[in-house]
């Protein structure tokens, strides 16, 4: 490996640092730059302009516990306390936007909550539709 | 419900001070609604009140630039902040600060991937990067290198690892595997460690000491400094993993796979921390208590049998794995295979037989690096998710396993709480972690668990056992256990703490130790 080139990119990323109030010379880290293998990453991150998809936010903190299946934590314990109906919140019609914001934020039993860190509150809204359209567009096994 | 406010600042001084943060990180940044925003910082796991661990306002800076501005204007005003990466320590606090009124100073915006050296094998990240993160960069770029994460991986690089915490590939010690950092002092300056020293300085994360003192490890666990940038060691992908679990029937067995485990760990003839963990950890993995037992207290015997059996489960469970090329993983297999044979009823568990098992395959995740959120299920095992960690670290001793395990089993059951626990076995130490879980809806239960942990506290002290990691309500308990030689230790910390931030404006209380003007107050 080139060890100019680390220094180099190193200064870059102090210099990254501290401009990084510009948000048009920043990007965020989902759609990080493009890398050598053997080459330092560029930098990323997210910050004014991080308005990332509900799908993304879905999948960086909510899939974890919430895809279907028995590795879920969340998955899991709403089939057994509200029934396999209820499990799956991307397959649950009963959910509204309000609601799943209101969660997100305040947590639920096993559940804690995000912070405006994790995700902010436009990121929230996008994450909010996402599972409420998700669901709508969701057909159940017996009725395919 | 009134605003917290830090101890001796009036409401007139916080808001000039967050007016003056305002102008630093932009209004957006600074989080004051207690209950829209606010809420979010608490502990939703405590064992006492919300209310004790509620933040006043949150700060979330994105630059190095912004962080020393802030820490300008705290130290004018004196108001305390609480330092926070990712914020996802659940079971130790979470993101809430040690007492009601600090300021979170929230780092989870700085998440740059700074550098990626796929040749030399590490890292360089801000305190914001989870390991999804840092994991999901490695696999779209295709970069041979693993991580080594937490169970639950929302959390991060550098909150884990100044946090101490480990993990379950051969670089589990994440103390041990970081190299270099970043800290910016509570008077602005800003150090690099290690070899950083230069400007021309091409070896910060490939050899941690430099000249002088090696000083990372102050700021781990500690309030002497913000850490800003971290280099971590990443485990090249080895050309071939072999997990592997094993099944023991008898409690006593504990000892026993202990002992075994020491020799096969100090001649690396098993490459990861092996971990051996209790029947209703495993179990919680696919069933809740519920399923098994309605009453109320400890699962009975009788149920617990019952379970082991359905669910194919040992008493104990022991998950290890070995790495490399097919040759060295056949002979190193066939050791552990004679080893650990000698167990009566020890019945060796590969991925052929065991792959759709949630237990076996977090593990196995785990073992190799891949984040996963599979261990929150056992928030599930009586509902309520509220849960702490008790961890007190042993020597990989076969004695003093069964005497930790014992000890606390005894207790918890007096509590009427289960025993739900895992040991892992470190170098040459062993860390024991047992999960108190409880309703977090249910005060009486809360307060049943506070009780129980306190006890198991001076319970553990008094064998000479010291935890190595602990919630925010029993820093100060735990600090106060390790006094040999009338407190040395807590007086260098206090010592340290004087000197570096004078002002006590950097997390006041942060593992018991505590600036001058609020030592023996809390």
């Amino acid at each position: 490996m080139n060890k100019s080139l680390i220094f180099g990119l190193s200064c870059l990323a102090l210099s990254a640092c501290d401009q990084a109030t510009d948000s048009s010379k920043t990007e965020s880290i989902n759609q990080a730059a493009k890398l050598e293998t053997s080459a330092p990453a560029q930098p990323t991150t997210t910050v004014e302009s991080s308005n990332r998809a509900g799908r993304v936010i879905f999948e960086l903190h909510c899939a974890g516990c919430h895809d279907p299946g028995p590795a879920h934590a969340a998955t899991k314990q709403l089939a057994l306390v509200r029934g396999e109906d209820k499990a799956v919140i991307m397959q649950r019609k009963d959910l509204t936007a309000d609601y799943i914001k209101y969660i997100v934020r305040d947590g639920l039993l096993e559940m804690p909550p995000f912070r405006p860190t994790d995700i902010n509150n436009a990121e929230l809204d996008n994450l909010a539709t996402y599972i409420v359209e998700g669901a709508k567009a969701h057909t159940p096994e017996e009725t395919k | 419900m009134t605003k917290p406010l830090p101890q001796g600042i009036s409401l007139g001084q916080f808001n000039a001070a967050i007016a003056e943060i305002k102008q630093v990180v932009g209004k957006d940044y600074v989080f004051l609604d207690d209950i829209t925003e606010l809420r979010s910082y608490r502990d939703a796991y405590n064992t006492t009140n919300d209310a004790d661990f509620a933040p006043s306002a949150a700060v979330a800076p994105k630059t190095v630039e912004q962080i020393q501005k802030i820490l300008a204007i705290v130290n004018d005003y004196k108001i305390p902040i609480w330092t926070i990466s990712t914020g996802k320590n659940f079971a130790y606090g979470g993101p809430a600060p040690r007492k009601a009124g600090y300021v979170v100073l929230d780092l989870k915006l700085m998440n740059k991937i700074i550098e990626v050296n796929e040749k030399h094998g590490y890292a360089i990240v801000e305190p914001g990067v989870s390991y999804y993160d840092l994991y999901n960069f490695l696999q779209e770029k295709g970069i041979k290198l693993w991580i080594d994460c937490a169970a639950p991986a929302w959390g991060g690089f550098v909150g884990n690892t100044s946090d101490h915490g480990a993990g379950y590939t051969p670089y589990g010690d994440h103390l041990l595997m970081q190299c270099g950092m970043q800290v910016v002092l509570a008077d602005g300056t800003v150090v690099e460690t290690g070899m950083d020293t230069s400007a021309n300085s091409k070896t910060g994360a490939l050899y941690k000491y430099g000249q002088g003192a090696a000083i990372d490890g102050l700021f781990t666990q500690s309030n002497f400094g913000v850490i800003t940038r971290m280099g971590i060691w990443l485990m090249p992908e080895p050309p071939g993993f072999t997990p592997f679990m094993i099944t023991l029937e008898n409690e006593r067995d504990l000892e026993t796979v202990t002992d075994l485990t020491l020799p096969l760990r100090l001649n690396q003839v098993i490459h990861n921390a092996p971990m051996t963990v209790d029947l209703l950890w495993e179990a919680a993995m696919s069933v809740s208590k519920r399923q098994y037992y309605t009453g109320t207290g400890p699962m009975p015997e009788s149920n617990r049998q019952k379970m082991a059996k359905d669910l194919d489960l040992g008493i104990w469970n022991y998950y290890a794995a070995v790495y490399g090329p097919a040759p060295m993983m056949k002979n190193n297999m066939e050791i552990i295979r004679d080893t650990f044979s000698t167990i009566p009823g020890a019945k060796f568990h590969f991925d052929k037989t065991r792959k759709g098992d949630p237990g076996w395959d977090y593990r196995v995740k785990l073992m190799q690096g891949i984040p996963n959120m599979t261990e929150f299920s056992l928030l599930n095992w009586v509902g309520g998710g509220g849960h702490i960690n008790f961890s007190p670290i042993s020597a990989a001793d076969g004695k003093a396993s069964m005497t930790q395990y014992q000890m606390i089993r005894k207790r918890a059951h007096e509590y009427n709480f289960d025993y739900i626990g895992e040991f892992l076995i470190g170098w040459r130490d062993q860390h024991h972690i047992f999960m108190l879980m409880f309703d977090r809806m249910n005060a009486e239960e809360k307060k049943r668990a506070h009780e129980l942990f306190a006890v198991l506290v001076d319970d553990a002290a008094a064998l000479g056992y010291g935890e190595y990691r602990t919630h925010l309500s029993f820093m100060d308990q735990i600090a106060n256990s390790y006094s040999w030689n009338d407190n040395a230790l807590w007086d260098t910390h206090h010592a340290l703490k004087d000197e570096l931030d004078p002002n006590g404006i950097l997390s006041p209380g942060k593992m018991g130790i505590w600036p001058k003007h609020l030592r023996g107050k809390s």
